[in-house]
């Protein structure tokens, strides 16, 4: 180096300097280290608080992950894809598996496909499927289709035709779903419903068994069926429908010995299923009496009223032993509860008119007068009998005659009343009556006295006999007599006959008297013998008849009632006035409320406690005499429940209405009660769920979970009560909800009762933190963000379909979009691209989450928002990955297909994973900036060491000079010539100023750290500049090498900073040295090119190996063949910074032991106006 | 007379030491680099040689272990004169046989006692 001779420095000036050399340098080097330290404690405290932060996160999410369950997944429909033109079809795997096929067993073609359709669906089906393709009318059928083993079972196919462009259908494709049981449960309920239907509306018995027997058949087969009826009073069985292929109908008497079939089944009140093996082994065994032809199976269900089997029904197949399973049991069983009804409710309705027919029948149709009279009115009752007796054309003229007319001689009335009221009654009293025409004839009187409590006369019920031809004969026999004596021999034979004919006429009025009692013995048996209490009353009230059931019922003996009224025994006092009104407007309109129907009301027992009744009062009328018989029955412990029952319900009611859960109740497959939050979740109005059958409610893929569940619940398996299963509400919607079930008994029948809850946004929730969790579990356990976004993807799957998934990153500072991670059907990952104007660019943008539909993109394509590229996608979703309040990059997912594959939930959840990711993508960015941070800082270390011990040689050596050489001059101060002391004081200074510029170079690069250099240029003379430079090179080398100016421009002046020049030149020229052989030359040349200064310096030295080549410019860098050549690392560092601040820019050609080329280009200016 | 043989890259540290040795009466020869190190000491056959470590084509250690291969040199009494002031650098030093590890700068005292208690 050059530098300006001062005056000769003493010798303590030399210490001074050394002494400050020294404490510039240690206060240099601590401030270097503490600059370092400081960096690295930050970039550390920053990295903790991050890791708490994600700690306490995890610590939150893994509670709420012991919660969650996984949600269960049922099959799935069977899918087909008819293509229209080749007529192939294919059919999935699970649609074969649904017929039991194989894969590969099915053809794949539309004939194989209406080969195994029911011959009755061909017809319809392929009316709506050309329906369909014609008229585009929505093809949803239902049809049986064979499976393999050739059984039909229900299927419900959907479908959709795909068309071209010209609307032209090219293909049809849609799914199937087993209805198969759902259809059964459908077709039951329709049964039941048609057979109770039946029940109420058709009277005859025969054709209301005809009506159930076709309904059966709807749902069974049913070509042998028939109805049995148990008499356990006679103890026979009979048979009041039967249809059989092969047997006729039959009684079998003393069935309970009998080893019937039937009689099994009334016996064990359980139903039967025996199969041909069971049927011929008790062939063998069995009596014969009464076998039918053989059949294959037979099944049998007992009619049961309130656990009273009253007979059973059966249904037979003579060709197919498999029939009839189990199953086919349920349906007979659910079948003989409407039966049993049927045929108890026409049994009671026959009981009871038969019981009127019969009084009127014997009533009517005997021969004999029967009459009623009161001791008032006179008569109010006479039969047909006694109206033709008396010669009157009708029982309304006979009743109108007065009774006195009725007498040959009145007085004979008298005579009779006097008789029946001193005995009671009168017995074969022959009077002598008077006919409407005035004849007169003989008739036998029975009477007797009917009297109310207080023993007043209520009425005289009586019966005549015409005994007009005995009497004629027995006065034609007295005449005889008289003349017996004299004609005795002529008459002996007509006596005889006479005789005989008296005889017979005896006998018959015996047995017709006979009969009467037989036949009043009768009623009366079945009156004490029914089941209700049968009352009988007159028009006042009194009672006439008082069965056993009553009795029983009311606890008045039959003697206790006698004479009294029903008012005085059973009828409670707030119904005594009614009932007295009602039967007198009765008896004066003709018209009466409760008459011949069946009502509730409540009646009085004899202990004073009322309880309800049903009860039905027919009026009996025989000409004027009118009575009621009233069937009362006793329905207190059907009303205790019946209220009970009421009450539960009408709690269950309460709840059900106000609760939060959707509450039902099903039973039968359908839904027989819901609340309003039922109609709420599932968007069917309760009038409309009465009529949706439960089960099409749930997600196909979830139907036979349910319907499994729902089965083995009804038959008292122990299943889960609470699980979960999705349900499509009526506008399509799929949700997830769960269900807790209970069994319970509506209206008698078993159902569940079910409380659902719409877990949809929950289960969302669950699973959005679930994989929120997930990605924070993500960021620690995968190393690289490539790794980390994959995972990102597989768990964003979880949430949404993600076929089409990318994350996009954008680098503000290069405008550079990246895409680190894309998983695409269509596209390839594309390259890194400059910021453009697509949908992830418009996300970057405006910074909000975007779901793109087609009108969404058409608006903004139309706005100019974006342009598209690449396949288009059916619907895109794109949020934006945001930290720190900037927009870093986007997730976006897309459906080339489906349109609705994404919505506006979906949207808020990516949002909201976004976040997660823009968080991890953070955090593994900042790891990897440490990671970064930390090498650099190691790498920095080790410079800054090497640094150190580099300065410290440097250092040491020129003060090694100074040391030693101001010692000689201390201790050979006497021997020393003038010459040499001066010689060593110019060692002493050169040393020192080599000293200066280390330091200048250390300070320099200091600035350069810490951005401080300044520029500060000025119009400089650049030609003498150089050349001075290149002088003072050469001069401080010596002659080892040859250095060249060339100077290839017209220039004189520049406009440059002259210290930051200096330093350029100096120290590429000094390298250039320092870095060449012994004898090497070096060239400096001065260019000026597109106005720009080119300064190039070329030696022929050691070369820069290719892998320092990129860090050449960095501070404290040295290249690996330096070897022992001194230097700091520091030189190019400042060049280059230097260089820069010019403006200008530095570039280098090398090759290893070949020499390099060091080109600095700064613009070219004379004047600071150009700056 | 004594010979003293000094390797040494630096010029001026090269010219302080060859004062001193003038001025102190030892014959000298210098070599500015370690491959001329070698040459003369085998030439020159020192009495003993002050040597710097950190040189271009050859460096002090290279010299030592060299010298220490040919058996008129390998005895010769071996200062290493280095600017390289760590521990580690000195016993590296001492290890390969060197008589002595001087510390750059050092004082002329302490630099004639070394010279002094090897003859």
């Amino acid at each position: 180096m050059l530098f300006a001779f001062e005056e000769i420095a003493s010798f303590s000036a030399a210490s001074l300097l050394l002494i400050i050399l020294f404490a510039v340098f240690l206060t240099l080097a601590f401030v270097l280290f503490i600059i370092i330290i400081l960096k690295f404690k930050r970039k550390q405290t920053e990295l903790l608080s991050l890791i708490s932060e994600k700690e306490k996160a995890e610590e939150e999410l893994r509670r709420s992950e012991s919660r969650f369950e996984i949600a269960v997944r049922g099959t799935n429909d069977g899918i087909w894809d008819w293509d229209l033109i080749t007529e192939e079809v294919y059919f999935s795997n699970r649609w074969k598996q649904l017929l039991h096929y194989k894969t590969g067993e099915f053809g794949n073609s539309f004939s194989a496909f209406l080969a195994n359709l029911h011959p009755d669906d061909v017809q319809y089906t392929t009316d709506a499927i050309e329906e369909h393709i014609n008229n585009n009318k929505v093809f949803d059928v239902v049809h049986r289709i064979k499976t393999h083993e050739g059984e039909y079972r229900w299927f419900r196919s959907r479908g959709q035709a795909l068309r071209d462009s010209s609307g032209k259908a090219v293909r049809m494709a849609g799914s199937i779903s087993d209805i198969t049981e759902s259809k059964r449960a459908e077709d039951i309920k329709t049964t039941l419903f048609n057979i109770s239907k039946a029940i109420n509306s058709i009277r005859s018995e025969k054709e209301l068994f005809q009506v159930i027997h076709s309904e059966v058949a709807k749902i069974i087969d049913a070509t042998n069926f028939f109805i049995a009826v148990y008499d356990e009073a006679n103890d026979v069985i009979i048979f009041p429908y039967f249809i059989d292929a092969n047997d006729e109908s039959l009684t079998i008497t003393d069935a309970s010995k009998s080893d019937s079939l039937t009689m099994q089944i009334i016996k064990s009140q359980k139903s039967l299923f025996v199969s041909e093996e069971k049927l011929l082994s008790r062939r063998r065994s069995g009596s014969k009496t009464y076998w039918g032809a053989l059949a294959k199976c037979w099944i049998g269900v007992p009619l049961k009223i309130k656990d009273h089997i009253i007979g059973a029904i059966a249904l037979q197949s003579y060709t197919d032993p498999a029939l009839y399973s189990e199953k086919d049991i349920e349906i007979l069983e659910a079948v003989s509860e409407q039966i049993a009804v049927a045929i108890d409710s026409r049994r009671s309705e026959e009981r009871l008119r038969e019981n009127q027919e019969l009084l009127l029948s014997i009533n009517q149709n005997i021969s004999e007068a029967i009459y009623r009279s009161t001791p008032v009115k006179g008569l109010v009752y006479v039969n047909d009998a006694f109206a033709e007796m008396f010669g009157y054309t009708s029982v309304e003229e006979a009743l109108s005659v007065p009774s006195p007319f009725l007498y040959e001689n009145p007085e004979d009335r008298q005579i009779l009343v006097k008789q029946i009221m001193e005995k009671g009654h009168i017995s074969d009293v022959e009077i002598k009556f008077l006919k409407k025409d005035g004849t007169k004839f003989w008739g036998l009187v029975s009477s007797k006295a009917i009297f109310d409590k207080d023993g007043r006369t209520l009425y005289y019920d009586g019966a005549i006999k015409d005994i007009t031809e005995r009497k004629k004969t027995e006065e034609e026999i007295q005449s005889l007599n008289r003349d017996l004596e004299k004609r005795i021999a002529e008459r002996t034979i007509e006596l005889v006959e006479s005789n005989k004919k008296l005889q017979n006429e005896i006998v018959e009025r015996i047995r017709s008297e006979e009969a009467m009692r037989e036949s009043e013995e009768r009623t009366r048996l079945i009156i004490d013998t029914a089941l209700d209490a049968l009352i009988t009353i007159d028009t006042d009230g009194v009672i006439t008849r008082w069965n056993k059931q009553a009795e029983n019922t009311f606890g008045w003996r039959k003697e206790e009632v006698k004479g009294k009224t029903l008012t005085e025994t059973i009828i409670p006092l707030q119904y005594r006035e009614a009932h007295v009104n009602g039967m007198k407007r009765y008896l004066e309109t003709g018209v009466g409320q409760v008459l011949n129907t069946r009502i509730e009301i409540s009646a009085l027992h004899k202990d004073g406690h009322e309880m309800p009744i049903e009860l039905s009062i027919s009026p009996v009328i025989s000409g004027e005499k009118i009575t009621f018989s009233a069937f009362l029955r006793d329905i207190t412990s059907r009303k205790h429940s019946e209220e009970a029952l009421r009450a539960s319900e009408e709690k269950y009611r309460l709840v059900i209405e106000n609760a939060n859960d959707a509450i039902l109740v099903a039973q039968d497959g359908i839904i027989k009660f819901a609340n309003p939050k039922t109609s709420e979740l599932t968007g069917y109005s309760i009038e409309e769920l009465a009529y949706v059958p439960f089960i099409d409610l749930i997600y196909s893929e979830d139907k036979s979970l349910v319907l499994e569940r729902y089965r083995a619940r009804m038959m008292g398996k122990d299943v889960p009560n609470i699980y979960s299963f999705r349900i499509i509400d009526k506008k399509g919607n799929l949700k997830l909800v769960e269900i807790n079930a209970h069994m319970l008994q509506w209206e008698g029948k078993p159902a569940t009762l079910n409380f659902v809850s719409d877990i949809t946004e929950a289960k969302r929730a669950e699973d959005v933190q679930k994989a929120v969790y997930r990605i924070s579990q993500a960021i620690h356990q995968t190393k690289d963000l490539q790794t980390l976004f994959a995972h990102i993807h597989g768990i964003v799957q979880t949430l949404m379909p993600a076929n089409n998934f990318y994350i996009a990153l954008y680098d503000s500072k290069t405008e550079i979009i990246s895409f680190p991670y894309r998983v695409d059907e269509y596209d390839v990952t594309p390259k890194p691209r400059k910021y453009g104007r697509g949908l992830t660019e418009y996300i970057l943008r405006t910074g909000r989450a975007l779901l793109a539909t087609p009108v969404i993109i058409d608006e903004l394509k139309a706005e100019n928002e974006i342009v598209q590229s690449g396949q288009v996608s059916a619907i895109w979703l794109g949020v934006p990955l945001i930290i720190k309040g900037k927009t870093v990059g986007i997730m976006a997912v897309q459906d080339y297909y489906n349109v609705g594959a994404y919505g506006e939930k979906d949207k808020q959840i990516l949002s909201f994973v976004s976040e997660q990711v823009a968080t991890a993508i953070e955090i593994k960015q900042a790891e990897e900036e440490i990671r970064l941070a930390l090498t650099k800082e190691k790498e920095l270390s080790e410079l800054k060491s090497r640094f150190i011990s580099m300065t410290s040689h440097e250092f040491r050596t020129p003060l090694t000079t100074i040391l030693s050489t101001s010692q000689l001059l201390e201790q050979y101060d006497q021997t020393l010539t003038p010459e040499k002391k001066k010689s060593m004081l110019h060692r002493i200074q050169v040393s020192a100023k080599s000293t200066t510029n280390l330091l200048e170079d250390i300070l320099m690069i200091n600035k350069v750290e810490a951005g401080k250099i300044e520029f500060n240029p000025a119009e400089i003379a650049l030609i003498k500049f150089c050349n001075d430079i290149t002088e003072e090179i050469q001069m401080a080398d010596g002659t080892k090498h040859s250095i060249y100016f060339i100077n290839k421009t017209d220039v004189s002046n520049a406009f440059v900073d002259e210290k930051l020049l200096r330093h350029i030149i100096t120290n590429l020229l000094s390298n250039a040295v320092k870095y060449s052989p012994m004898g090497g030359n070096v060239h400096f040349t001065l260019e000026k090119r597109n106005g720009s200064l080119i300064f190039s310096v070329k030696d022929e030295g050691i070369g820069i190996p290719e892998e320092d080549q990129e860090r050449l410019f960095d501070t404290f860098h040295r290249a690996k063949n330096v070897s022992n050549i001194p230097g700091t690392g520091l030189g190019l560092a400042i060049v280059k910074r230097s260089v820069e601040l010019h403006g200008g820019t530095i570039a280098f050609e090398t090759k290893v032991n070949n020499g390099t080329k060091f080109i600095v280009s700064l613009p070219y200016k004379v004047k600071e106006v150009s700056v | 007379m004594k010979k003293i043989l000094v390797i040494e890259d630096d010029a001026s540290i090269r010219e302080t030491i060859t004062d001193l040795l003038d001025l102190e009466g030892f014959d000298w020869k210098v070599a500015e680099n370690g491959v001329i190190g070698v040459e003369l000491a085998l030439d020159f056959l020192p009495d003993l040689i002050l040597s710097d470590v950190m040189m271009p084509e050859m460096n002090g250690h290279q010299v030592l272990i060299e010298l220490k291969k040919h058996q008129a040199t390998a005895s010769i009494p071996f200062i290493f004169l280095s600017a390289m002031a760590e521990k580690k650098d000195s016993l590296h030093g001492l290890e390969l046989g060197a008589e002595e590890y001087i510390t750059k700068p050092f004082s002329n005292e302490e630099l004639l006692k070394a010279i002094r208690t090897r003859l």
